[in-house]
């Protein structure tokens, strides 16, 4: 499965990193591939590039505030959690989207 | 569509974009006003300090707007900011302040998406967000504060200040201590923001004891953890348990709550109590003895423009040090089997395509 994410908290220092974090090194020990960008109050890093949202199976966002830029995605398949989602289940997250994608596919 | 706003997740996600819009521009503001005021002269006139206090000043007269800015913005996009801007600002000047301002920002989203929501021919389309959304805009904003929510709501924050005010010292502790634990609770999660929101409202008011006791509350978790992982019982914890506390006083000192996170995350059962007491102690300290700060947020740099640069020291000192106790107290042995996720795939979520 191909991942791309966006992570955003509400001050934008700590949860949106530790979530991307987590959902990148849960993607890598379920042997996915995942790309992240972080929304914090440095603005935006690791911005994903239109292949890799191209290639994407699913658009995960796990932010507590709006995000910009969700234009992007039109088309895909979206998930939005909060970014405690990410932080304290990612694996249980990836996990679920892959069951619930195969169930509709 | 509007009744998705109204969601409790979708209305928390709203508020907590416009805070998050707000809180830069309240720490800019503080700095300038501290800075002013550690510079000193700022009563002369035409002085560096005082166009700096001024400056300051002014920031917090626009929080309100920008608030409702980012309220209107999550909702309903670009086309909200401006409406959103103007009734924070009115609401700001009729003293409606901070919920008047949560309620423009909300009105102007459900404005931009209601005209968006026209079935109109192309050519016409376009003059919407130039024309359409300003014109009502200016016009619903202005009748909403003015005549219908700004008079109630500025009796209500009239109200609340005097209640405050008005209150003995024990009460004072009772107020301090559950905003404190919020503040704690979740170490700058949703909670802590529903404290700083209410913080905040206080001082768009110019109440600022609530503002030191929070100001101490975020403090403290870091640095009790700190305290108990380094000085209090060091066997009970890992190696880097310790790099994290260490990181954790420096958090701590920048106000950055978050520093605590990665205890809370790995024993929640026992750091979030422990913090809760700590900061709520601190917080509660703070407004019984009347400390104030004129500054929402800054750590270490609020210290010489508090009120009373030694009781607020002291009430940082007695949290950290009572989350730290009872945090060693209750820390079991280590084990080094540290928790794993429990890995299942039913988790409540929904995936859309649109």
């Amino acid at each position: 499965m191909k991942i791309v994410g966006v992570t955003a908290c509400t001050v934008g220092i700590a949860h949106t990193y530790m979530a991307r974090e987590k959902l990148i090194s849960a993607a890598e020990n379920l042997g996915m591939e995942a790309h992240v960008e972080t929304q914090g109050s440095a603005g935006m890093e690791n911005q994903l590039t239109e292949q890799h949202i191209k290639d994407a199976d699913i658009v995960i966002i796990a932010a507590d505030v709006a995000i910009t830029g969700e234009d992007r995605f039109h088309g895909k398949a979206v998930v939005k959690v909060p970014t405690n989602t990410a932080i304290q289940t990612p694996e249980s997250l990836l996990r679920t989207i892959q069951k619930k994608l195969q169930v509709a596919n | 569509m509007y009744r998705d706003i109204f969601k409790i997740d979708n209305l928390k996600r709203h508020f907590l974009s416009g805070l998050s819009y707000m809180i830069p521009l309240i720490i800019m503001s503080g700095f300038c006003t501290a800075i002013a005021r550690i510079i000193g002269g700022t009563d002369i006139k035409g002085s560096f300090s005082y166009y700096l206090l001024a400056a300051g000043n002014d920031g917090f007269t626009i929080m309100i707007a920008v608030l409702a800015a980012g309220i209107g913005y999550s909702i309903a996009g670009k086309s909200a900011i401006a409406p959103g801007l103007l009734g924070g600002y009115l609401s700001t000047v009729v003293n409606a302040s901070f919920l008047g301002g949560i309620i423009v920002g909300i009105t102007s989203g459900m404005l931009v998406l209601w005209c968006n929501s026209w079935k109109l021919p192309k050519s016409v389309k376009s003059m919407v967000p130039l024309v359409i959304i300003p014109l009502l805009g200016g016009i619903l904003e202005t009748v909403l504060v003015m005549y219908v929510i700004g008079p109630p709501l500025a009796a209500l924050t009239g109200a609340a200040v005097k209640f405050f005010m008005g209150m003995n010292h024990a009460s004072r502790f009772v107020l301090g201590f559950l905003l404190g634990s919020m503040t704690g609770f979740d170490m700058g999660g949703p909670v802590n923001k529903i404290s700083f929101a209410i913080v905040t409202a206080f001082a768009s008011s110019g109440v600022w004891g609530p503002a030191a006791g929070k100001n101490v509350a975020a403090m403290a978790p870091p640095l009790g953890i700190a305290f108990s992982v380094l000085l209090f019982s060091p066997h009970k914890y890992t190696q880097a348990d310790r790099e994290n506390a260490k990181a954790a006083i420096i958090m701590s000192m920048c106000q950055v709550t978050e520093g605590a996170l990665p205890f809370a995350f790995e024993d929640p059962v026992r750091v979030v109590p422990a913090v809760v007491l700590g900061s709520g102690i601190a917080d509660g300290l703070i407004l019984s003895w009347g400390v104030t700060v004129p500054l929402l947020s800054g750590g270490i740099f609020t210290i010489p423009v508090a009120s009373n640069p030694f009781l607020y020291l002291a009430a940082l000192l007695i949290g950290a040090c009572i989350t730290g106790v009872t945090l060693s107290l209750i820390k079991p042995k280590i084990k080094e089997s540290s928790k794993e996720e429990e890995v299942h795939d039913d988790l409540d979520i929904d995936i859309n395509i649109d």
